[in-house]
Protein backbone atom coordinates (compact mmCIF):
# COMPACT_ATOMS: atom_id res chain seq x y z
CA UNK A 1 0.00 0.00 0.00
CA UNK A 2 0.75 3.42 -0.93
CA UNK A 3 0.58 6.59 1.27
CA UNK A 4 -0.48 10.30 0.19
CA UNK A 5 -0.35 13.25 2.40
CA UNK A 6 -1.49 16.16 2.37
CA UNK A 7 -2.30 19.48 4.23
CA UNK A 8 -5.67 20.77 5.97
CA UNK A 9 -6.68 23.53 7.99
CA UNK A 10 -7.75 22.88 11.27
CA UNK A 11 -10.95 23.70 10.63
CA UNK A 12 -11.11 21.41 7.44
CA UNK A 13 -9.65 18.25 9.64
CA UNK A 14 -12.28 18.67 12.40
CA UNK A 15 -15.10 18.68 10.13
CA UNK A 16 -13.53 15.34 8.82
CA UNK A 17 -13.04 13.92 11.67
CA UNK A 18 -16.75 14.54 13.38
CA UNK A 19 -17.74 13.17 9.43
CA UNK A 20 -15.41 10.01 10.13
CA UNK A 21 -16.55 9.70 13.60
CA UNK A 22 -20.10 9.44 12.55
CA UNK A 23 -19.72 6.69 9.86
CA UNK A 24 -16.63 4.82 12.65
CA UNK A 25 -14.09 4.97 10.43
CA UNK A 26 -11.13 6.89 10.72
CA UNK A 27 -10.30 10.10 9.22
CA UNK A 28 -7.73 8.74 6.47
CA UNK A 29 -10.54 5.67 5.48
CA UNK A 30 -12.73 8.94 4.86
CA UNK A 31 -10.63 10.82 2.82
CA UNK A 32 -9.55 7.83 0.45
CA UNK A 33 -13.46 6.81 0.09
CA UNK A 34 -14.04 10.47 -0.99
CA UNK A 35 -11.13 11.22 -3.24
CA UNK A 36 -12.02 7.91 -4.94
CA UNK A 37 -15.57 8.49 -5.32
CA UNK A 38 -14.62 11.76 -6.98
CA UNK A 39 -12.69 10.51 -9.36
CA UNK A 40 -14.47 7.25 -10.80
CA UNK A 41 -16.97 8.96 -13.02
CA UNK A 42 -13.87 11.07 -14.70
CA UNK A 43 -11.63 7.89 -15.10
CA UNK A 44 -12.96 7.00 -18.85
CA UNK A 45 -12.82 10.83 -20.19
CA UNK A 46 -9.78 10.90 -18.85
CA UNK A 47 -8.33 7.71 -20.14
CA UNK A 48 -9.25 8.72 -23.65
CA UNK A 49 -7.94 11.83 -23.43
CA UNK A 50 -4.55 10.49 -22.38
CA UNK A 51 -4.71 7.80 -25.33
CA UNK A 52 -5.93 10.55 -27.71
CA UNK A 53 -2.99 13.15 -26.65
CA UNK A 54 -1.02 10.10 -27.16
CA UNK A 55 0.28 10.38 -23.57
CA UNK A 56 -0.50 6.89 -23.02
CA UNK A 57 -1.17 3.66 -25.13
CA UNK A 58 -4.06 1.45 -25.16
CA UNK A 59 -3.24 -0.91 -22.04
CA UNK A 60 -2.64 2.15 -19.77
CA UNK A 61 -5.81 3.89 -20.66
CA UNK A 62 -7.52 0.85 -19.79
CA UNK A 63 -6.18 0.57 -16.77
CA UNK A 64 -6.68 4.28 -16.11
CA UNK A 65 -10.57 3.78 -16.93
CA UNK A 66 -11.20 1.44 -14.10
CA UNK A 67 -13.60 -0.66 -16.82
CA UNK A 68 -13.06 -4.14 -18.14
CA UNK A 69 -11.44 -5.07 -21.12
CA UNK A 70 -14.37 -5.90 -22.43
CA UNK A 71 -16.16 -3.06 -21.33
CA UNK A 72 -13.20 -0.46 -22.35
CA UNK A 73 -13.30 -1.73 -26.00
CA UNK A 74 -16.59 -1.32 -26.21
CA UNK A 75 -16.48 2.22 -25.27
CA UNK A 76 -13.08 2.74 -27.66
CA UNK A 77 -15.58 1.57 -30.33
CA UNK A 78 -18.19 4.30 -29.13
CA UNK A 79 -15.28 6.99 -29.03
CA UNK A 80 -13.55 6.09 -32.21
CA UNK A 81 -10.46 6.21 -29.99
CA UNK A 82 -7.24 5.53 -31.86
CA UNK A 83 -3.97 5.22 -29.96
CA UNK A 84 -1.19 7.14 -31.34
CA UNK A 85 1.34 5.24 -33.57
CA UNK A 86 3.97 6.87 -36.17
CA UNK A 87 2.76 5.06 -39.53
CA UNK A 88 7.24 3.91 -39.76
CA UNK A 89 6.00 1.96 -36.38
CA UNK A 90 3.12 -0.17 -38.18
CA UNK A 91 5.37 -0.43 -41.01
CA UNK A 92 8.49 -2.11 -39.49
CA UNK A 93 6.21 -4.11 -37.46
CA UNK A 94 4.63 -5.62 -40.35
CA UNK A 95 7.59 -6.36 -42.36
CA UNK A 96 8.49 -8.14 -39.15
CA UNK A 97 5.51 -10.20 -39.07
CA UNK A 98 5.67 -11.10 -42.86
CA UNK A 99 9.32 -12.04 -42.53
CA UNK A 100 9.05 -13.92 -39.54
CA UNK A 101 9.87 -17.69 -39.50
CA UNK A 102 7.82 -19.45 -37.82
CA UNK A 103 9.84 -22.54 -37.97
CA UNK A 104 12.38 -21.00 -35.74
CA UNK A 105 9.42 -21.23 -33.30
CA UNK A 106 8.89 -24.68 -33.83
CA UNK A 107 8.45 -26.81 -30.80
CA UNK A 108 11.53 -29.26 -31.04
CA UNK A 109 9.94 -32.66 -30.67
CA UNK B 1 13.61 -18.52 -30.46
CA UNK B 2 9.87 -18.09 -28.63
CA UNK B 3 7.40 -15.45 -29.06
CA UNK B 4 6.06 -13.95 -25.80
CA UNK B 5 2.66 -13.07 -25.45
CA UNK B 6 1.27 -9.52 -23.40
CA UNK B 7 -2.00 -9.21 -21.65
CA UNK B 8 -3.59 -7.00 -23.94
CA UNK B 9 -2.81 -9.87 -26.41
CA UNK B 10 -4.57 -12.66 -24.74
CA UNK B 11 -7.24 -10.40 -23.52
CA UNK B 12 -7.83 -9.68 -26.96
CA UNK B 13 -7.52 -13.50 -27.96
CA UNK B 14 -10.32 -14.13 -25.91
CA UNK B 15 -12.70 -11.55 -27.32
CA UNK B 16 -12.27 -13.48 -30.49
CA UNK B 17 -12.94 -16.59 -28.69
CA UNK B 18 -15.93 -15.53 -27.03
CA UNK B 19 -17.21 -14.31 -30.87
CA UNK B 20 -16.83 -17.57 -32.19
CA UNK B 21 -14.13 -16.00 -34.46
CA UNK B 22 -10.78 -18.06 -33.64
CA UNK B 23 -9.75 -20.08 -30.88
CA UNK B 24 -5.71 -18.52 -30.80
CA UNK B 25 -4.93 -21.38 -28.19
CA UNK B 26 -4.68 -23.99 -30.59
CA UNK B 27 -2.40 -22.15 -33.02
CA UNK B 28 0.30 -22.22 -29.93
CA UNK B 29 0.37 -25.66 -29.28
CA UNK B 30 2.69 -26.18 -32.23
CA UNK B 31 5.50 -23.08 -30.82
CA UNK B 32 7.56 -22.44 -28.07
CA UNK B 33 6.01 -19.40 -26.35
CA UNK B 34 5.64 -18.38 -22.93
CA UNK B 35 4.66 -15.08 -20.31
CA UNK B 36 6.46 -13.45 -17.05
CA UNK B 37 5.16 -14.59 -13.64
CA UNK B 38 3.66 -11.00 -13.56
CA UNK B 39 1.86 -11.32 -16.92
CA UNK B 40 0.29 -14.49 -15.20
CA UNK B 41 -0.62 -12.58 -11.78
CA UNK B 42 -2.02 -9.32 -14.12
CA UNK B 43 -3.90 -12.37 -16.45
CA UNK B 44 -5.24 -14.22 -13.47
CA UNK B 45 -6.51 -10.84 -12.28
CA UNK B 46 -8.48 -9.90 -15.72
CA UNK B 47 -9.01 -12.88 -17.69
CA UNK B 48 -12.08 -14.66 -17.69
CA UNK B 49 -13.00 -18.19 -17.36
CA UNK B 50 -9.92 -19.98 -17.46
CA UNK B 51 -8.90 -19.35 -20.37
CA UNK B 52 -5.63 -20.27 -20.25
CA UNK B 53 -4.10 -22.61 -18.68
CA UNK B 54 -1.17 -21.84 -16.74
CA UNK B 55 0.24 -25.61 -16.22
CA UNK B 56 1.41 -25.91 -19.95
CA UNK B 57 3.09 -22.23 -20.09
CA UNK B 58 6.57 -21.26 -20.15
CA UNK B 59 6.42 -19.01 -17.47
CA UNK B 60 9.63 -17.06 -17.20
CA UNK B 61 10.80 -14.86 -13.74
CA UNK B 62 12.80 -11.45 -13.51
CA UNK B 63 14.16 -10.86 -10.61
CA UNK B 64 13.93 -7.37 -8.76
CA UNK B 65 17.89 -7.34 -8.91
CA UNK B 66 17.45 -7.91 -12.72
CA UNK B 67 15.18 -5.85 -13.67
CA UNK B 68 16.68 -2.67 -11.15
CA UNK B 69 19.78 -3.20 -13.30
CA UNK B 70 17.71 -2.96 -16.94
CA UNK B 71 15.66 -0.16 -15.45
CA UNK B 72 19.13 1.62 -15.40
CA UNK B 73 20.35 0.58 -18.44
CA UNK B 74 17.07 1.50 -20.43
CA UNK B 75 15.65 4.11 -18.32
CA UNK B 76 12.81 4.36 -20.52
CA UNK B 77 11.12 1.04 -20.06
CA UNK B 78 9.94 2.18 -16.09
CA UNK B 79 6.93 4.15 -17.91
CA UNK B 80 5.59 0.65 -18.12
CA UNK B 81 4.04 -1.41 -15.38
CA UNK B 82 5.94 -3.66 -13.90
CA UNK B 83 4.18 -7.09 -16.17
CA UNK B 84 5.54 -5.16 -19.22
CA UNK B 85 8.63 -4.57 -17.30
CA UNK B 86 9.54 -7.97 -16.82
CA UNK B 87 8.07 -8.81 -20.67
CA UNK B 88 10.87 -6.43 -22.14
CA UNK B 89 13.53 -7.42 -20.20
CA UNK B 90 12.65 -10.70 -20.64
CA UNK B 91 12.88 -10.20 -24.33
CA UNK B 92 16.57 -8.61 -23.84
CA UNK B 93 17.85 -11.15 -22.64
CA UNK B 94 17.28 -14.45 -24.88
CA UNK B 95 15.86 -13.98 -28.37
CA UNK B 96 12.49 -13.36 -28.20
CA UNK B 97 9.22 -11.74 -30.19
CA UNK B 98 6.45 -10.17 -28.80
CA UNK B 99 2.95 -10.28 -29.67
CA UNK B 100 0.50 -7.70 -27.75
CA UNK B 101 -2.21 -5.30 -28.64
CA UNK B 102 -0.44 -2.12 -26.88
CA UNK B 103 0.49 0.52 -28.94
CA UNK B 104 2.87 1.99 -26.18
CA UNK B 105 4.46 -1.58 -25.71
CA UNK B 106 5.12 -2.20 -29.33
CA UNK B 107 7.18 1.07 -30.09
CA UNK B 108 8.90 0.36 -26.91
CA UNK B 109 9.98 -2.72 -28.14
CA UNK B 110 11.12 -1.17 -31.36
CA UNK B 111 12.85 1.43 -30.08
CA UNK B 112 15.00 -1.76 -28.09
CA UNK B 113 15.39 -3.36 -31.13
CA UNK B 114 12.58 -6.11 -30.34
CA UNK B 115 11.13 -7.59 -33.02
CA UNK B 116 7.47 -6.87 -31.31
CA UNK B 117 3.86 -7.59 -33.75
CA UNK B 118 0.09 -6.35 -33.50
CA UNK B 119 -1.98 -9.50 -32.89
CA UNK B 120 -3.10 -8.81 -36.71
CA UNK B 121 0.26 -8.72 -38.07
CA UNK B 122 0.85 -12.00 -36.20
CA UNK B 123 -2.13 -13.29 -37.96
CA UNK B 124 -1.31 -12.22 -41.03
CA UNK B 125 2.05 -14.59 -41.10
CA UNK B 126 0.10 -17.56 -39.78
CA UNK B 127 -1.87 -17.40 -42.72
CA UNK B 128 0.46 -16.45 -45.37
CA UNK B 129 1.93 -19.69 -43.72
CA UNK B 130 -1.22 -21.55 -43.85
CA UNK B 131 -1.52 -22.19 -40.21
CA UNK B 132 -4.90 -20.16 -40.12
CA UNK B 133 -7.64 -20.09 -42.98
CA UNK B 134 -8.17 -17.14 -45.08
CA UNK B 135 -11.37 -17.59 -44.28
CA UNK B 136 -10.81 -16.87 -40.64
CA UNK B 137 -8.77 -14.29 -41.22
CA UNK B 138 -11.35 -12.55 -43.00
CA UNK B 139 -13.68 -12.73 -40.17
CA UNK B 140 -10.92 -11.12 -37.87
CA UNK B 141 -10.73 -8.26 -40.09
CA UNK B 142 -14.36 -7.58 -40.16
CA UNK B 143 -14.73 -8.08 -36.09
CA UNK B 144 -11.95 -5.44 -36.33
CA UNK B 145 -13.63 -3.27 -38.69
CA UNK B 146 -16.55 -3.21 -37.43
CA UNK B 147 -15.69 -2.05 -34.09
CA UNK B 148 -12.81 0.08 -34.73
CA UNK B 149 -10.34 -1.85 -32.82
CA UNK B 150 -7.62 -0.35 -35.12
CA UNK B 151 -6.95 2.54 -37.56
CA UNK B 152 -8.52 2.65 -40.73
CA UNK B 153 -5.63 3.13 -42.32
CA UNK B 154 -3.57 -0.01 -41.11
CA UNK B 155 -6.97 -2.23 -41.93
CA UNK B 156 -6.64 -1.37 -45.06
CA UNK B 157 -3.29 -1.74 -45.33
CA UNK B 158 -3.55 -5.02 -43.53
CA UNK B 159 -6.41 -5.87 -45.95
CA UNK B 160 -4.28 -5.44 -48.96
CA UNK B 161 -1.78 -7.78 -47.82
CA UNK B 162 -4.43 -10.54 -46.74
CA UNK B 163 -5.23 -10.36 -50.46
CA UNK B 164 -2.74 -10.65 -52.31
CA UNK B 165 -1.58 -13.85 -50.05
CA UNK B 166 -1.64 -16.81 -52.49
Amino acid sequence: MNQVNFRLKEDEKNLLKIIAGLQGIPISQLAKQIVLKEIEPKRVDIAFRMLKEGRCGRKRAWQLSGLSYHEFMNEWSLRNAEEYIPDEVYEKSLDDALSLDLELFRKKS
Amino acid sequence: MKFLTDTCFWLHSFELFTNKIIDIRLVFNDFQWGITSEIRRELINFENEGFLNYDNINIGSVSDDELLRFQKKHPTISHFDIADQTLIVAALREPCVILTDDGGLLMESQALQIKALFLPQFLLNLVKEGVVSKNTYYQCLRYWEKNKSYPKKQLKIWKAKFQIIN
